[in-house]
């Protein structure tokens, strides 16, 4: 019986042993990791690579091929081919390697013989809730239903329970598993003298309502999240992301029911009426890696993304690897590629722009202003939704003014604050000398409009003054040149006294983009590049008009190609102060070969959308205004057209609310760009829709699908009705998929949760393979204890706390963690837990524990992500040139001592030390860290500064607070392992505390060296020999393999 | 009496009884490492048994990051003189996808090399004049003018080539090696990365990074600057000495806390601080170059004194050769030459030619070369047409994913030999591609590897470097 466990455990599939046949064979237990293992490649779920038209994952499909005839074995062409000497007919074929070991094919005769039964997978049934086993012969022992589980099996395995661990090492592991802290002394002490029978409970709540839980509960959501403060790819530039971060350490703390905070990851902004809080937890969706790297292809990126999103929130909340099922049918698991790709199509209606811009708030975004800007920030808010909708509400007498319009329209826009208007059109009053080598355009839009330049050339106008904190609209027309080039289109600038450049220009670039730029004279300045690939048509006329709304940032200035705004690459939000530029000269084109430019006007204002999209269509306006016709001969779009005109221009409410609007903005994007932003999840209008893709390329796309659901997982009972579950909503999208997700009959969901908290705790969950509930995935060590728990998770109404305080008041975790011969034996992996979890603890627990210990941790939560030490250079030397994250510059202060939950996560060069202790990279979703034992982790532990620096500040407390070795010996180990000290070790430590005093006093700039660590200084009124001595004490206890472990 | 710490330390050691419990995973095997350091060379075994007998033990990859041009080194098109700044027959392009960059250009005028192509030994390869060291060695090197890749940018290119797969989360070559094969040192780690000065294209960890294998397979990145591996040097004030002292002190603590619980993992974590303490000696000693004569550092050339440069790596590399690194990559970077690409390729053949052709014939004199693989290459080509100004002198090329070019030399590779053939301008394979997979699939074959069998069970899938799909062949022509 034994010796079939260790197989399960060390194969990760149960099979039986030969020595050990088995009464009954069962599908589930027996058969499916067979047929998974070895025929389901080419005979399984995956319709593309099946071969012989035969699949052995469906009965009735098995059967009527006769590759499984009920009962009889013999007659089986499954038993036939796979018991065959004949090297054609084998199963599986020789050039797979795989062999089918003889116990193997013994199961699979012997479930033939006795009907061929099939079950659906077991992770697939809802989980019912079990009866609670008898653990006989353990009186007392069963703390909740948990130990009885367990019990039950070591009974079965001939396993003794280990006895509870001392209290003080059971306190430091609590503390560790529910805050990631250790227990501070006044909680130990509280905890140690209540002699109550409810002295644990009262100790674990008293964890579970810890802030502090909160953070660490969060750090493992975040590897799953694949959270990070960068985009993740090429230039790996900073993204604005914390207030997400703070968010989930909010939802841990308050104790979220599981089931909300689900939804409102999955689709808080399709709730009625989300709050701030619902939009930002929207930005689980967004922390995907991004890119904007020049060249890339939007329309394969959208497929990326998607397929991450899919992936993801298949291995977050199925437990499924459906990220096998892009390419084709998934070969083990029943998901097909169509499947994966309706699950696609939840995700595939959202604003998200696919190129990144490399800015820290690629759009959709929420905003969160400081205090000193917030009732501002709603204020404007509130009015300009208001007049978006006054404006857009506005009845149309378009009709009844237009045989009374004026036909002799100057400009389509009011002329309010235009200080310059250039048409450049020949003929028409010729406004400038034509410079040598242009010449009159032709191909224009609005005919001989505008100048092509040639290889010389420059026309300069008259400009008045402006302020950089006034806005600003350019509006002309524009071919782009055949060669592509860097060159300034027209600008008006000039070199202050101490020669800095002040004033704006519009420049080209060699990749066909358009960049705008404005200096304040001081150094500073503001700059919003559109990329020419994504914007501009080549070597056309286009309208475009640059806007600066006079917010002093990049992000108040907006670029728009005929009348439709671009996605700017904004790396960094610059900002630049308020200054007057003096009055001087409009230069066009310096230097602008094969280019061409018509209609410069610039206004004093910043221009509406509305107006921007008039004077893209001005020719055609101009020229239906001249028109006779009568309103009824306009067509359709002419009458829309000529609405939206009379609206914007000539009906002077509109107009007012437009100029209301517009002077709005310069606050509007003041405030924007000197607040806090963070990236959410916005749907769109249109019908959520993907397309298979053949072979998941993004180019191929076959069959259009729309959103729903696997069918395996569309069991009765929670069939899935998409949009049908919200009277009067038309479309399937995110919400359904999400309730769904959390509905109280889900198979998937609250066993995949409760297996992560118990793995959070034990270190492996009762299934090992955490990312994958599917066929390949490992079958759970007691699959009834996981039901019951997931049944409780749901019953419970999805409290996260309620399971950890389960499992933190079983007997089981409270056993101690010695490690017995037998138990070693039988149980190496401490699956079946006949004693207490005793593992290493995590990168982020360890760094904050020697924090912690020695007084350094800084407790203050939440807020922008901080750089604590890191050995210099790691980013330069992956960083391209131009990435905002290539040089690394270290907080200093509080910054140095925040919990490692805080730690800003580059993710093309995570933080070396937690990289060192297992922390994933963040780019992709991680729901199960490896936990190695290296010797970097070792030299992490001796040198890193971080880890020194703790040492000298407990050496340093300890001197001041005890006046002789042997009580600075306890005190120190007591502070470093919450528990006191045994003789032995006090002996080891005054020992070497003496020796290496000795030799600090003989070599005092060593000593020096050694206390000089890190950024705190050291305490000078200490003997420096003394703490350098107590520090590398610190240092060895900080190393011992019971503070690494819990 | 000896005084030297670390053979104190083991003499005492192999007499206190380890053996006492079987431990388990990397902590046994370090463990038996450790005891048997005088016995054999104490390694950690692989993961898995050589299909054939290997023709390589490691292997030393210089990576041009950036994506060198083909058509200015190795890929010799002299009919495109006549072709200049003539557009690009669409019957050569044949609508094939373009970067967004150069997707919007007018034209794409075709970019002759202005650079002459000299032929080279008995072979009479023709290598361009800016590599006139790496083409003096000819006879040693086979060329490879027919590899291709699927990406066409750099991220999901340089992934693709370094994991076998443009989605990041992959292991890299060298995590596979050091996972299949295990290390032929136990003081130094199986996979070691040497990074060049900071300049164009990024990199990232992932590059070098263990994917859905252990991450105790992941590359090492040693560094220019600070300690050569991060943590390696004792604080301020601590000497060796000191270190040893602590360590004993430690160690006892250490030895107590196993006696009390039994854990295994204690034991292997003790072990892990002694291959930490020994590493604190054996990387600064491998990184030391003081001892390297002048000749030596001469043939390297100006720079090979100077870390982080890619001359002072290839010395770096061939120390870790000698020292049996099983896996090592340098990242030379700045190759992606969009404009100005003549300039710009002069600065970086320069750097790279001398040092590349010193290791050669250094691991040649030291009778290295015949069991170490050497590899030069980036992770595309470039385009024959020009992006930006075109002038006789002056081009730049956009990224070219379709064919390009890269040498093999060392451990079982035929000298002297040019494999495939690309069309006259460079764009298209006419005969014998050789996919990204292909090369990992003849790294893998001369470290005595069938890639096809290479397999490591991840979500259910039977993951191989060289895809799940068996696709990949090894280029047979170029074995010796």
């Amino acid at each position: 019986m034994f010796v079939s466990v260790c197989t399960l455990l060390t194969a990760g599939i149960s099979l039986a042993e030969e020595a050990n046949p088995v009464e009954r064979v069962r599908f589930n237990e027996h058969i499916r990791p067979i047929l998974s293992e070895y025929c389901f490649a080419c005979h399984g779920p995956d319709s593309g690579s099946r071969k012989g038209d035969l699949r052995l994952d469906v009965r009735e499909a098995a059967v009527d091929s006769g590759a499984v005839v009920e009962g009889n074995a013999e007659n089986s062409q499954l038993i036939v081919r796979i018991t065959s000497d004949d090297a054609e007919l084998v199963m599986p074929p020789p050039d797979s390697h795989k062999t089918l070991k003889p116990e193997h094919r013994q199961l699979l005769i012997q479930w033939i013989r006795e009907g061929a039964a099939y079950e659906n997978h077991w992770s697939f049934i809802k989980p019912q809730r079990p009866q609670i086993p008898e653990s006989a012969g353990h009186d007392g022992l069963s703390a909740n239903a948990i130990d009885h589980f367990i019990l039950q099996k070591l009974d079965g395995l001939g396993l003794k329970p280990t006895a509870a661990a001392d209290r003080h090492v059971l306190a430091r592991r609590a503390a560790l598993d529910v805050t990631g802290l250790p227990v501070t002394p006044d909680t130990l002490q509280s905890f140690i003298g209540d002699s109550s029978d409810d002295a644990w409970s009262t100790y674990v709540d008293r964890l579970l309502t810890s802030e502090h839980a909160g953070e660490h509960r969060a750090r493992y959501w975040l590897d799953a999240a694949r959270y990070g403060d960068t985009h993740g790819m090429h230039v790996d530039n900073y993204r604005e992301m914390w207030p997400y971060r703070d968010w989930v350490v909010r939802a841990f703390n308050a104790n979220m029911p599981f089931d909300r905070f689900v939804v409102e990851q999955l689709a808080g902004d399709l709730l009625p009426e989300p709050t701030q809080d619902q939009l930002i937890a929207t930005g689980f969706s967004r922390c995907n890696i991004t890119t904007s790297e020049g060249g890339a292809i939007p329309a394969e990126l959208d497929v990326r993304y998607m397929v991450d999103r899919v992936e993801t929130t298949a291995t977050v909340f199925l437990g499924l690897t459906a990220g096998c099922a892009v390419c084709h049918d998934h070969k083990y698991d029943p998901i097909s590629i169509r499947e994966f790709y309706q699950l696609g199509a939840f995700f595939n209606n959202t604003t998200t722009p696919a190129m990144d811009g490399n800015q820290k708030d690629t759009p959709p975004v929420v905003t969160l202003p400081s205090e000193e800007f917030e009732k501002e920030w709603n204020d404007l808010r509130a009015l300009r939704t208001q007049l978006s909708s006054e404006f857009d509400a506005l009845s149309s007498d378009a009709a009844v003014w237009w045989p009374s319009r004026n036909r002799d329209l100057a400009h389509p826009v009011s002329t309010d604050e235009l200080i310059t208007a250039l048409p450049l059109t020949d003929g028409e009053g010729v406004d400038v000398a034509l410079p040598e080598s242009a010449d009159w355009a032709t191909e224009h839009p609005a005919g001989r409009r505008g100048i092509r330049f040639g290889e010389k050339g420059q026309l300069t106008a008259d400009l008045p003054g402006l302020r950089t904190d006034e806005p600003l609209s350019i509006s002309f027309w524009y071919r782009t040149p055949e060669r592509l080039m860097s060159t300034t289109v027209f600008d008006q600038t000039a070199k202050t006294e101490d020669k800095k450049t002040i004033g704006w220009k519009i420049a080209g670039n060699t990749q066909g983009g358009l960049t705008f730029e404005f200096n304040d004279g001081k150094g500073k300045k503001i700059r919003a590049l559109l990329p020419g690939e994504e914007a501009l048509t080549p070597r056309s006329w286009q309208h475009v008009c640059v806007r600066y709304s006079g917010g002093q940032s990049n992000s108040s200035i907006t670029i728009l190609v005929n009348g439709r705004a671009g996605v700017l690459r904004n790396s960094t939000e610059d900002l630049m102060g308020a200054v007057e530029v003096p009055a001087g000269k409009l230069r066009i084109a310096s230097r602008l070969p094969t280019a061409g430019l018509s209609d410069i006007r610039i206004f004093r204002r910043w221009l509406t959308d509305e107006e921007t999209r008039l004077l893209a269509q001005e020719h055609g306006l101009t020229a239906l205004i001249q028109s006779d016709r009568a309103w009824d001969d306009l067509d359709e779009e002419q009458q829309a057209s000529m609405t939206s005109f009379h609206r914007a221009t000539i009906n002077s409410d509109g107009a007012a609310k437009l100029r209301q609007y517009a002077g709005s903005q310069r606050r509007r994007d003041f405030i924007y760009s000197r607040s806090t932003t963070t990236l959410v999840i916005q749907e769109r209008d249109s019908k959520p829709r993907a397309w298979v893709l053949e072979r998941g390329e993004y180019d191929r796309r076959g069959e259009e699908v729309a959103p729903w659901v696997p069918d395996i997982l569309n069991f009765p009972g929670t069939a899935f009705r998409g949009s049908d579950v919200e009277p009067g909503r038309q479309l399937t999208n995110r919400l359904d998929l999400a309730r769904w997700l959390v509905h109280p009959d889900h198979p998937l969901t609250a066993r995949v949760m409760v297996n992560r908290l118990w793995q959070s705790v034990f270190g492996t969950g009762l299934v090992k393979t955490s990312e994958d509930f599917g066929v390949m995935g490992e079958r759970p060590s007691h699959p009834e204890l996981l039901d019951w728990l997931a049944v409780e998770f749901v019953q419970s109404g999805w409290n996260v706390n309620h399971i950890l305080k389960l499992i933190l008041t079983s007997s089981t975790y409270r056993q101690s963690g010695v490690v017995t011969a037998e138990i070693l034996a039988q149980d190496a992996d401490n699956r079946y837990l006949a004693r207490g979890p005793r593992i290493r603890l995590d990168a982020e627990v360890l760094r904050d524990q020697a924090l912690a210990v020695s007084g350094l941790l800084r407790r203050d939560m939440g807020g922008p992500s901080v750089k604590p030490y890191q050995p210099a250079g790691l980013w330069k030397v992956v960083a391209i040139t131009g990435s905002n994250t290539r040089i690394f510059s270290r907080d200093s202060g509080d910054g140095l001592y925040r919990r490692s939950v805080y730690s800003f996560w580059k993710r093309t060069a995570p933080p070396p030390s937690m990289a060192a202790f297992n922390a994933p990279t963040r780019e992709q979703c991680t729901v199960r860290r490896e936990r190695t034992n290296t010797p970097i982790q070792a030299l992490v532990l001796m040198n890193d500064p971080q880890f020194v620096e703790s040492a000298r500040r407990l050496a340093e407390n300890t001197i001041r607070q005890e006046a002789d070795d042997q009580s600075r010996a306890r005190w120190m180990l007591s502070a470093v392992l919450s528990r006191p000290a045994e003789a032995v070790d006090v002996a080891d430590m005054i020992a070497a505390a003496s020796d290496l005093k000795t030799m600090f006093q003989q070599q005092p700039e060593a000593a020096k060296d050694l206390i000089s660590t890190g950024d705190t200084t050291p305490d000078e009124t200490l003997d420096a020999a003394e703490v350098a001595a107590w520090t590398l004490v610190a240092n060895t206890l900080m190393n011992r393999d019971d503070f690494v472990s819990k | 009496m000896n005084t030297n710490p670390i053979d104190q330390w083991i003499n005492l050691e192999t007499r206190r009884q380890f053996f006492g419990r079987s431990s388990k995973g990397l902590g046994a095997a370090a463990l038996a490492g450790m005891l048997s350091e005088r016995a054999n060379a104490g390694t950690t075994a692989g993961h898995i048994h050589q299909h054939f007998p290997a023709r390589a033990k490691r292997v030393i990859w210089l990576f041009m990051a950036g994506a060198p041009s083909h058509l200015d080194t190795y890929d010799y098109k002299p009919q495109m003189v006549d072709w200049y700044n003539k557009d690009l027959p669409e019957s050569v392009r044949k609508g094939q996808r373009l970067t967004t960059m150069t997707a919007s250009q007018a034209r794409f005028p075709i970019a002759p090399s202005m650079f002459r192509f000299d032929q080279h030994g008995d072979s009479g390869k023709r290598v361009s004049e800016l590599l006139p060291k790496i083409g003096s060695m000819s006879d040693d090197i086979a060329t490879l003018h027919t590899v291709w890749t699927e990406a066409i940018n750099h991220d999901p290119a340089i992934t693709f080539i370094q994991t076998g797969n443009q989605v990041p989360g992959r292991p890299t070559l060298g995590a596979w090696i050091s996972y299949g094969l295990g290390s032929l040192n136990r003081n130094l780690p199986e996979f070691i990365v040497l990074n060049c000065e900071p300049r164009g294209q990024a990199l990232y960890s992932r590059l070098w990074g263990s994917g859905f294998l252990s991450s105790t397979h992941a590359g090492v990145a040693f560094r220019a600057q600070g300690d050569p591996v991060l943590y390696l040097s004792n604080p301020g004030g601590v000497t060796q000495e000191t270190r040893r002292l602590m360590l004993d002190r430690l160690q006892a603590m250490n030895h107590r806390i196993h006696d009390d619980l039994g854990d295994p993992e204690t034991q292997a974590r003790i072990a892990q601080y002694e291959m930490a303490f020994r590493m604190q000696s054996s990387v600064p000693d491998l990184v030391d170059v003081s001892g390297e004569p002048k000749h030596i550092l001469d043939m390297y050339g100006d720079e090979a004194l100077k870390p982080g440069t890619f001359g002072h790596n290839c010395l770096l590399a061939r120390r870790m050769a000698e020292r049996d690194v099983r896996f090592i990559q340098i990242f030379h970077r700045g190759w992606d030459h969009h404009s100005g690409l003549p300039a710009n390729i002069r600065r970086q053949t320069r750097e790279v030619d001398q040092p590349a052709w010193a290791l050669i014939q250094d691991l040649k004199q030291r009778g290295l070369l015949d069991d170490t693989l050497v590899i030069w290459g980036g992770e595309f080509g470039r385009t024959i047409y020009s992006q930006g100004t075109l002038t006789k002198n002056n081009y730049g090329r956009d990224h070219h994913p379709k064919c390009y070019s890269m040498w093999l030399a060392g451990g079982g590779i035929k000298g002297g030999v040019t494999h495939g053939e690309t069309d006259e301008f460079g764009y298209n394979i006419l005969r014998d591609p050789v996919h990204i997979r292909d090369l990992n699939a003849t790294i893998l074959n001369r470290l005595g590897i069938n890639h096809a069998r290479f397999t490591v069970k991840h979500r259910g899938l039977d993951e191989r470097l060289t895809g799940v799909q068996e696709l990949a062949r090894p280029v047979s022509a170029i074995l010796s």
